[in-house]
């Protein structure tokens, strides 16, 4: 069984290769359960941010003698209609700890466009909800993302990571400057699309002196409680060409898989408005906007990956805090490797106990038979001591069995144990959990805690 | 031999100016406040100390052509040299006024304006070898129609050559946001490309009426000295002219069809190119 986690980010991809591979939240829950459905995917939970699409999955040994990754890359390709090699190339993978660390590299914002933007530590939590919902997330994935989350906000507040970081807003205004000059005094602003992050923008944006904001959304009743926010007003969505004669800035993230600003929308639009010059921001995976807009003359339109090289120079006066924050992250994955290993001896674990106990309740029975004359006081005393017995004996065994899974030559430790309590007849695979739900049984066992950590 | 005080004043301006272009130019990389709309003094003593080197040179290139009329009895503007050397003085005396109505130093626009007035004031100076005596003007020509012919044209150009530097920072800015190259060199160094095009726009509307005047002025006084006929082919007339229909283009085109960005761009620095074909057209009816 390994965890695995293949994707395909803004370090690895530009957008026009990302975007072909975003899962938009409404069909999460369908790509989820799809891919649920291959034989060797145990669990499995998707993340699909502007900056990546990441499948994370618990994959069992015997997945079909092929490699890990061609499992996911082959789930990646067939949902999204397209060829393998296509995009092969752009798609990494890592494996059980590296895999770990990277989703806590990816909730602390370290691996992110903006470091330390908070943002990320939302979607990672929204993935693992909808891995719940969809009931694909079993015990594994389901403590890899709480840890993550933990291991994200220790980051953040540990560290000065997300201090003084340099957002999309931000370099939004930085080229909004360069076009309009350093007051943004008498433009219009246009959000497109009621996202999170465009409402951020726009409040750079408003902060640096744009007097109005105009909203536009498929749902009116979005862009209005949004507007409300700014002082705006809402547009309609089919009216997009007349906002885009007003406005002089437009930010796009809306969630619509194709681009809804088009390059002959544009054109007319720009003799509409005299050759005014148009900046747009197209911050949606997939992208808003057609790029060849940007071949207009007096438009100025910046991708994602775009803004990113403007971010991108912020990062190097907080790479000492990316070291510390680095640190934290791999020492939580770590701990989650630790409680793994402990998760696949913990049937030994229980085996053990249980052969222990049917030792005691036998020599109970026999002894029972031989001294009828005690009293029940006098019996649960006798109880009492032989438990205390087994427990003792149980007790620096379990250690044992623990530390012998995380040592180097775990398999002949555990052997040795295994003969010396008589378990040789069950080997290990088949005491290993092989699903959540011998998972379960040893959490049931006392031998887990309710958060998943060994006691 | 002893440089003439004349000679000596011009050697300081030429200093102001060269003075000048580099502390622009520095300032552009070094001052990152020097192009805010309001900016700090503290956070841009280079931009100042490029101004103070205009009004070193503004100085100098008055007293210098004062003590040429006074030692010639000659106006400055009798060949192409002194000519040359006149749009340098213009220029210096465009920027100041730019600084006292804005409030600050068009530091940008200077960095490009001022290494060409200083190119003006050099190239003058070596071309003036070529000429053996300072020329009296011809008294058919030495009237006030002239002299408001040449003075027009001369703060036309002026202006037109401030235009032309900010069509080129345009131009660059323009390449910098479409090609994305966000990160070092020039990007956030340069003024805005509204700011541009709103300046450049005034520069050519201000040059323009100065071309017309100073066109018509000469016109009249050709006529009023009965040249003959054949002028109007003059190679530098018919340079004054292409000017003159090359920036009435650009105004047409900014306010009809609102031609902005670019193409309007490239359209100022083809007329740049017909103007300093102007200096150096031969001509049969001009000795300047």
């Amino acid at each position: 069984m390994s965890l695995v986690v293949l994707g395909i980010n803004h370090h690895s991809a530009p957008v026009e290769v990302r975007e072909r591979l975003a899962i938009g939240d409404r069909e999460i829950g369908d790509a989820l359960l799809a891919l649920s459905k291959i034989e060797a995917v145990l669990e499995c939970v998707l993340l699909s941010t502007c900056n990546r699409t990441e499948a994370y999955a618990i994959l069992a040994d015997s997945a079909t003698g092929r490699d890990h990754s061609e499992v996911l890359s082959d789930f990646l390709a067939g949902w999204h209609g397209l060829g393998r090699a296509e995009f092969s190339r752009h798609l990494y993978t890592f494996r059980d700890g590296a895999a770990a660390d990277h989703l806590f590299t990816v909730a602390a914002g370290i691996d992110s466009m903006i470091l330390g933007e908070p943002d990320i530590q939302r979607q990672v939590k929204q993935a693992l909800v909808a891995g719940q919902d969809a009931r694909t997330a079993g015990t594994l994935l389901n403590q890899l993302f709480q840890t993550a989350l933990t291991a994200g906000k220790r980051a953040r507040t540990e560290t000065s990571i997300a201090q003084g970081s340099f957002s999309v807003g931000a370099a939004a205004v930085e080229l909004a400057t360069q076009i309009f000059g350093d007051s943004l005094a008498g433009h219009t602003v246009l959000v497109l699309g009621a996202g999170k992050m465009s409402e951020v923008t726009a409040k750079h944006l408003q902060a640096r002196g744009a007097p109005a904001v105009l909203v536009a959304n498929r749902t009116y009743e979005k862009a209005v409680q949004l507007a409300e926010q700014f002082g705006g007003r809402a547009e309609r969505f089919d009216d997009l060409a007349k906002s885009l004669q007003s406005a002089d800035i437009v930010v796009c993230s809306t969630a619509a898989p194709h681009p809804v600003v088009t390059r002959a929308l544009i054109k007319d639009v720009m003799r509409a408005r005299h050759n005014r010059p148009l900046f747009l921001i197209d911050i949606a995976v997939p992208r808003d906007v057609e790029g060849s807009v940007d071949e207009l003359d007096n438009v100025y339109l910046y991708n994602i990956d775009h803004l990113q090289q403007l971010v991108a120079g912020s990062r190097k006066a907080r790479e000492s805090e990316v070291t510390r924050a680095r640190e934290i992250c791999a020492g939580h994955a770590t701990e989650y490797l630790r409680w793994w290993r402990s998760l696949e001896v913990s049937p030994m674990i229980v085996a053990v106990r249980e052969q222990l106990d049917s030792i005691r309740l036998a020599e109970l029975s026999r002894l029972r038979s031989r001294m009828p004359g005690l009293s029940d006081k006098e019996w649960r005393q006798i109880e009492a001591a032989m438990q205390s017995v087994t427990n003792k004996i149980a007790h620096p065994v379990t250690q044992s069995i623990r530390s012998a899974a995380l040592s180097e030559d775990s398999a002949s430790k555990l052997d040795t144990i295994r003969s010396a309590f008589g378990l040789d007849d069950k080997p290990a695979e088949e005491a290993q959990p092989a699903d959540a739900e011998s998972v379960s049984s040893a959490q049931n066992a006392g031998l887990l805690s309710k958060g998943g950590h060994s006691t | 031999m002893t440089p003439s005080p004349e000679g000596l004043l011009l050697f300081f301006a030429a200093i102001g100016y060269l003075g000048a272009s580099v502390s622009f130019s520095a300032s552009i990389f070094l001052e990152r406040g020097a192009l805010a709309s309001d900016p700090e003094p503290q956070r841009t003593p280079i931009a100042r100390a490029g101004i103070l080197g205009v009004a070193m040179a503004a100085v100098m290139h008055t007293l210098a052509i004062g003590v040429h009329c006074a030692v010639t009895h000659t106006i400055p503007f009798t060949n192409s040299a002194q000519t040359l050397s006149a749009t340098a003085w213009a220029i210096s005396l465009i920027i100041l006024a730019l600084r006292v109505i804005q409030g600050k130093a068009p530091v940008a626009v200077s960095a490009i304006a001022m290494p060409a007035a200083f190119l003006c004031l050099f190239t003058g100076a070596v071309l003036d070898k070529s000429y053996p005596q300072p020329q009296r003007i011809l008294p058919s020509l030495d009237s006030s129609l002239i002299s408001l012919h040449v003075i027009a044209i001369l703060f036309a150009f002026g202006l037109l050559i401030l235009a032309f530097g900010c069509a080129v920072l345009y131009l660059v800015q323009h390449r910098i946001l479409k090609h994305k190259q966000v990160r070092g060199g020039l990007f956030g160094r340069l003024p805005s490309l509204v700011l541009l095009e709103h300046q450049e726009y005034t520069l050519v509307a201000m040059a323009f009426p100065l071309l017309t005047v100073g066109l018509i002025a000469g016109a009249i006084r050709a006529a009023n000295g009965q040249w003959p006929s054949a002028s109007i082919l003059d190679l530098k007339v018919l340079a004054s002219i292409l000017t003159w229909a090359v920036y009435g283009l650009y105004l047409t085109l900014h306010a009809v069809a609102h031609w902005r960005g670019p193409k309007a761009n490239y359209l100022l620095l083809a007329g740049q190119l017909v103007a300093f074909l102007t200096y150096f057209a031969p001509s049969t009816v001009h000795s300047y």
